[in-house]
């Protein structure tokens, strides 16, 4: 589904990616590790066409076709989808008119009690109020939860192949975590689903199950393995790759 | 304060700051527009679309005066062709008690200046908000000079700037309270949205406080577009275009949504689409 072979990417002359392959199949879970400043950002930026990186060299294909000509929206309409960390706050438009206008966006034909219907489904599914809709995106009447939560909405909306996830579970309540990994869970069930997650969290991926660990080292992948790779690293840290 | 002290721009006059320098030593020639006025206890809904095609550099006076008790809603929208400049001038007085719900939506213009001075007597409540937007490389502004002379007397100033390619806003709102206007509360917010190339939204609120137990509030601030958020938007499957529409839109939405009759907020929100 997604080949990113041999990438070297700079942002500003500093080269943040080198010579980095990385091939996830349909089904695929990748856990992508790695200490502070070890390209792990750099290497979402660059699957979701930021145009921040200066790609130099290497190549980026989903779905057998190079997207490195793709800007971030046309990536998007294609099936990669994206969730961060940090979630800006867009002023003066609700959860429910930016949701309708994605779906315009993607061109996903479907009627108004059809849409609403299965926002609401949604929303409930996420044990979301049901003044969700309503709300600022991301705004101060929103929990960081429900930030998140909402990126989960959006997804379902969407219905992408590969989701990047950069760090969604931080500053997910503790015992929100579980429910809300397990929404991933269910939505990554479809074989045709993969998924990237770059996360610190051993109870995140302990919660995901990844298929696949890659361990990224000075802007490229040092180490793949199994689980058993990421438990080692609660254990003993980075330092054993450097 | 006399109103013809706005119809010379002269150079160093503090309501003439930020006009670009192709105005000064210009003289505006003064028309009466209108007149509203609302007798003793009277409430009225009343919407001003003025549209002018004057070519001279002309300045509009509008009166508008509130006798005690009385309740206006009033709402003045203002779009101007590029090629005209244009002042006008609005010369409030609220009465004991009256109460003053201010909407003023001005777009674009050559050169488009509103200058808004408003009394205050005790008890009187002013609340005005607008949309201050240019983005056919003019000048729009909005000056507002408000005088609490009464106890117990509100105001409230909510404007948004924004500025399009080569274009400019001005927000120069002043509030002062008067030594006789204990007990009163004076508010001021103004952000703006650079939103092209080369713009630019100027910003200046002021609050004079010269009474006794009164309180004031203050803020501005001015953005650019955040790249951050198309971005974001982008990996939505927005298109980068559609994704500066939606955050410009959105940002005047925080403004337009105050207008209560939805007929005209609708009538607005359709005045601001490029």
């Amino acid at each position: 589904m997604l080949k990113i072979k041999n990438l070297t990417a700079n942002i500003k002359d500093i080269t943040v990616i080198k010579n980095l392959t990385l091939t996830v199949n349909p089904g695929e879970i990748h856990a992508v590790m790695g200490a502070k400043q070890s390209g792990k950002s750099s290497l979402v930026h660059a699957i979701l066409g930021n145009p921040i990186l200066d790609i130099k060299e290497g190549s980026i294909s989903f779905k057998r076709k190079s997207i490195l000509s793709k800007n971030i929206d046309e990536r998007n309409i294609m099936g990669i989808f994206s969730t961060f960390q940090y979630l800006p706050q867009i002023d003066g438009i609700t959860n429910l008119e930016l949701a309708k206008i994605m779906l315009k966006s993607h061109k996903k034909k479907k009627n108004s009690a059809q849409f609403e219907q299965e926002y609401k489904k949604i929303v409930k599914n996420l044990g979301l109020s049901s003044n969700h809709g309503h709300k600022i995106v991301n705004n101060e009447s929103m929990t960081p939860t429900e930030c998140k939560k909402n990126e989960l909405l959006s997804m379902f909306l969407l219905d992408p192949d590969l989701i990047v996830f950069d760090e969604i579970d931080k500053d997910i309540e503790d015992d929100e975590l579980e429910p809300f990994a397990l929404e991933i869970k269910e939505f990554l069930k479809n074989e045709k689903k993969s998924a990237i997650i770059v996360t610190h969290s051993k109870r995140f991926l302990d919660l995901l199950g990844p298929t696949h660990v890659n361990i990224m080292v000075e802007g490229t992948i040092q180490r793949k393995g199994s689980q058993e790779l990421y438990k080692r690293i609660v254990e003993d840290g980075y330092t054993q790759f450097s | 304060m006399a109103i013809h002290s706005f119809l010379k721009a002269e150079k160093g006059d503090p309501d003439w700051q930020f006009t670009p320098d192709d105005y000064l030593e210009k003289e505006f020639k003064i028309i009466d527009a209108s007149t509203v006025e609302l007798t003793e206890g009277k409430q009225e809904f009343v919407v001003l679309r003025q549209a002018p095609a004057e070519k001279e550099l002309l300045a509009k006076h509008l009166k508008i005066c509130l006798q005690n008790n009385s309740h206006l809603d009033l709402i003045i929208l203002n779009e101007l062709d590029p090629k005209l400049q244009q002042v006008f001038l609005y010369d409030i007085h609220l009465k004991t008690g009256s109460n003053l719900s201010l909407g003023l939506f001005v777009k674009d213009g050559k050169f488009n200046k509103h200058i808004i001075q408003v009394v205050q007597d005790e008890g009187s409540t002013l609340s005005t908000y607008g949309l201050i937007s240019n983005s056919v490389g003019g000048d729009t502004e909005v000056i507002s000079k408000v005088v609490q002379n009464g106890p117990d007397s509100m105001s409230n100033q909510l404007f948004l700037g924004v500025s399009g390619d080569d274009s400019q806003t001005v927000f120069q709102g002043s509030t002062l309270v008067d030594e006789s206007a204990e007990y009163s509360q004076a508010a001021i917010e103004n952000s703006n949205l650079i939103a092209g190339i080369n713009g630019r939204c100027f910003s200046k609120p002021e609050v004079y406080i010269d009474s006794e137990f009164s309180v004031s509030a203050m803020g501005s601030e001015t953005n650019t577009i955040s790249t951050e958020k198309i971005g974001y938007l982008q990996t939505r499957g927005i298109s980068e275009y559609d994704a500066q529409c939606i955050i410009i839109n959105s940002f005047r939405n925080q403004v337009i949504n105050l207008i209560q009759d939805s007929s005209v907020r609708e009538e607005v929100k359709e005045m601001y689409v490029d």
